[in-house]
């Protein structure tokens, strides 16, 4: 376990979390090695395999100068770089099971796709008004994310998008793209997964083959 | 530290799939042979990389796998 200084923690803070206070990382060392571990609060690594308890025993400080005495914890001196996986296969069980979530849904990229039996409707929320994936003619492109109309009506203000959809940006997503794509559309739905830091919980569409010409409108705006 | 990636490769992302509503995780090659590994993009135009790399051109973009 190690205590990570700060120029660490500025790292990190630059870094996605991989839920609310962790991250998962891939380590690299000074000796080529590399390891992968957890971090929590930017602040104390947790290598792969050793125990969470170790979080507990280094909140009392008079056990934390033992620990460096000991060599139980060290200061980061071998770490060359630290960058956030998003992958949890990454980091050992024991690690995972003591501080990371557990999943009982999956999300729209794990769904088997469908088509779309009758017309129905769907939002976008964006944070860019200029959206890349929102054709010229508009269509969306292949491989593109929305929520079904009935889960956006959860969603008042584009924060509330970061959370419910587990947005990387935290920018509120205030663009709101309507689609009306026809029957037959191949779609796969599923449920956002909490990341980044964010619960997750709404309704993720994947427009697989994307949508047609003149099936998207917008955007409206909502409240940041 | 975020940059704005060359149009060339904002239309090839454009091409490509999305991670998640607006954005897409890419591992990029730097100029300098540098690999940085699920770097974050939004809306196919603005990618996340560390802030040493500002300075270095890419040399290739795909995602992550």
């Amino acid at each position: 376990m190690d205590l990570l200084n700060e120029n660490w923690q500025k790292e990190l803070i630059a870094q996605p979390e991989s839920g609310m206070g962790y991250q998962n990382l891939a380590i690299e060392l000074r000796n080529g090695e590399t390891r992968h571990g957890i971090a929590f609060n930017a602040e104390f690594l947790l290598y792969a395999g050793e125990s969470p308890h170790l979080l507990e025993k280094i909140s009392d400080p008079s056990e934390q100068w033992r620990m460096l005495e000991e060599r139980q914890l060290g200061l980061g001196e071998e770490i060359l770089s630290l960058r956030v996986v998003r992958s949890e296969s990454d980091v050992s069980t024991r690690v995972r099971e003591s501080s990371a979530p557990t999943r009982s849904s999956s999300g729209a990229s794990d769904a088997p796709e469908e088509e779309l039996q009758e017309e129905e409707k769907f939002k976008r929320f964006s944070a860019y008004a200029n959206d890349r994936r929102v054709t010229a003619n508009g269509g969306l492109v292949p491989g593109t994310y929305a929520t079904t109309e009935a889960d956006a009506k959860h969603v008042k203000t584009g924060r509330d998008a970061v959370k419910r959809y587990a947005l990387p940006n935290p920018v509120p997503a205030v663009h709101v793209f309507t689609i009306a794509p026809p029957a037959k559309t191949k779609l796969k739905r599923g449920i956002a997964q909490p990341a980044y830091g964010q619960p997750g919980g709404g309704v993720e569409v994947i427009f697989v083959n994307g949508s047609p010409d003149n099936t998207v409108t917008g955007p409206a705006q909502i409240p940041p | 530290m975020t940059i704005r990636l060359p149009e060339k490769w904002t239309r090839f992302l454009v091409g490509q799939p999305e991670s998640g509503m607006g954005y897409q995780r890419v591992d990029v090659r730097l100029a300098n042979n540098r690999e940085i590994k699920d770097a974050m993009v939004f809306n196919a135009e603005e990618i996340e990389l560390p802030d040493d790399c500002a300075h270095s051109a890419i040399e290739d973009i795909q995602l992550h796998q």
